[in-house]
């Protein structure tokens, strides 16, 4: 008598060849009539990807995020054997402080918590050099360049460019902040950095073709914005993934999500945000020209406070987070402008 | 969380969405309807149809369940509507079963399972329409019995009854014939 289960493994596994031809002509039909479906006024619907910057969600955001995101690179274990046993973790930690330069590609989906769609998705390419510092180039779903990000070593600066705006932000910083981003941001801090954090182990899986074997962080302490300057980027329940290749013992995977309060930098809306870096390389070579932020002339200066929703300012003024001055002296030098037009 | 994605770039138009979800989910609902209406040809009109009101309504669609749980449920619908209408046309046959299935087995047990195979459509096409929609929907489509019960206009015990018997008559049906 057969018994039950092996007919519903012979359900479950029954398969019935199609024809690959009416497969693919059948799709074709499908992408002929979605080509319809958006002459007839989808198009109308896609979002205008670069209005400006203060407009963009998902720029304005992922810039923001840019420090959120640099935790993921930084979540390295503490140090010792894995429970699991085919991942020494110092051999790990040892691998990777050899290295001098890591370059990985990221997907970052952000969403406002409560919207069902997400606020916008983009892709970056990261470069992390022992030498020189700390790049980023983001790139909209169109693969159009959105920004340039620029953790620099000499000069100690951070240096974001938008090439649409023909913008940029530019700010020192100093000596002891620097070091303490460039530990987290370049191959060589990732391991000093995080070695006292809480952390479960994941065991083994696949992560992309790898076979790896991950850990998770969900320590609250990795934010480092120091408590009385959180409301710039609140971040919380921050989880952090790494997935090491047993074969090399070397990180191939890098996954992050977050959630955020109502802060400065997120628009006064609470966020969502989730990451995946992949396409991990370790020691190839950087062209020392991709640490330059190669401003051309043309490009006019941003200010900090430009990342910050004209809504949201009024209220901040009434709060005294944004010094009166600046705005008051944006507003005069406009007015001056109007009242004098030669 | 993909499927997500994927929705809210076909509601943008994306192409490359589309075909995403036709290549994830195409098959398994071919599969699902195939086992319904006891017919190949059938089955890939009925999943065409679905995948075509899916993209007619890019711009308009909204994922509140599972996209796979959509899709399916329109496909069990269509195939229930087509199925009232029009009797199969092209019954499974045994060269339908595909033989890359079997690869993973040796030779001869392979041959044993595409015939296996073809008793189980056959035997399928026996079962009161209910019992079978319930034995594929949980068995290949995974689907709870809440949800079948739901599909189904009924209650959860009457899903998990249609269930058990059909599973049962299966059975039955197929150890017959082996003992035959």
């Amino acid at each position: 008598m057969r018994p039950p289960q092996d007919v519903k493994q012979l359900i479950r596994n029954a398969r019935i060849a199609l024809n690959p031809e009416i497969k693919k002509s059948a799709l074709e039909q499908l992408v002929k009539e979605l080509k319809k479906t958006e002459t007839m006024g989808l198009a109308g619907k896609m979002p205008t990807l670069w209005r400006s910057i203060m407009e963009s969600k998902v720029t304005r955001y992922s810039a923001a995020a840019v420090v959120a995101l640099a935790l993921a690179l930084v979540l390295m274990s503490p140090l010792g054997t894995s429970k699991h046993g085919s991942i020494v973790w110092a051999d790990v930690a040892e691998k990777v402080q050899q290295m001098r330069t890591l370059t990985y590609k990221e997907r970052r989906v952000v969403w406002e918590i409560g919207q069902e769609e997400p606020a916008g998705e983009v892709d970056v390419v990261k470069y992390a050099s022992e030498e020189y510092g700390y790049a980023e180039h983001q790139f909209d779903d169109k693969g159009t360049l959105m920004f340039r990000a620029y953790f620099l070593k000499d000069p100690r600066e951070f240096i974001i460019v938008f090439p649409a705006e023909k913008r940029y932000l530019k700010l020192a910083i100093p000596e002891e902040t620097l070091d303490r981003l460039t530990r987290m941001l370049t191959p060589h801090g990732l391991v000093d950095y995080c070695t006292s954090f809480e952390h479960t182990e994941l065991g083994r899986s696949k992560f992309d073709s790898f076979d790896v074997e991950g850990f998770e962080t969900a320590d609250p302490n990795i934010f480092p914005i120091p408590k009385p300057l959180s409301f710039i980027f609140p971040a919380r329940d921050l989880v952090g993934r790494i997935w090491i290749d047993i074969e090399t013992s070397l990180p191939v995977g890098i996954e992050s999500e977050f959630n955020t309060e109502r802060g400065l930098l997120t628009g006064f809306k609470k966020l969502h945000g989730e990451f995946r870096g992949y396409d991990l390389r370790w020691n190839v070579e950087i062209p020392a020209d991709m640490f330059d932020p190669n401003i051309p002339d043309d490009y006019t200066e941003l200010k900090a406070t430009d990342f910050i929703p004209t809504e949201a300012k009024a209220g901040l003024l009434g709060l005294g987070i944004i010094p009166v001055g600046i705005v008051f002296w944006r507003r005069r030098r406009r007015k001056r402008a109007v009242g004098h037009p030669t | 969380m993909e499927d997500r994605l994927l929705i809210w770039k076909l509601n943008r138009g994306s192409v490359d969405a589309l075909c995403r979800i036709y290549e994830k989910y195409r098959d398994d609902l071919v599969r699902i309807a195939a086992g319904l209406l006891n017919s190949v040809g059938c089955a890939e009109d009925v999943v065409q149809e679905v995948f075509l009101t899916l993209v007619r309504s890019a711009g308009k669609y909204e994922i509140r369940t599972s996209l796979k749980g959509y899709l399916t449920s329109c496909v069990v619908n269509k195939a229930r509507n087509l199925g009232r209408t029009k009797s199969s046309q092209r019954p499974v046959r045994l060269d339908d079963v595909e033989p890359s299935v079997s690869k993973l087995r040796a030779p001869d047990q392979g041959m044993m399972c595409d015939e296996a195979y073809q008793r189980l459509y056959q035997a399928m096409a026996q079962l009161p329409y209910e019992q079978k929609e319930a034995v594929i929907l949980h068995i290949q489509g995974r689907f709870k019995f809440r949800e079948i019960a739901e599909l189904q206009d009924t209650s959860i015990k009457t899903s998990l009854s249609r269930y058990r018997y059909g599973l049962n008559k299966l059975r039955t049906m197929l150890n017959d014939e082996v003992e035959e």
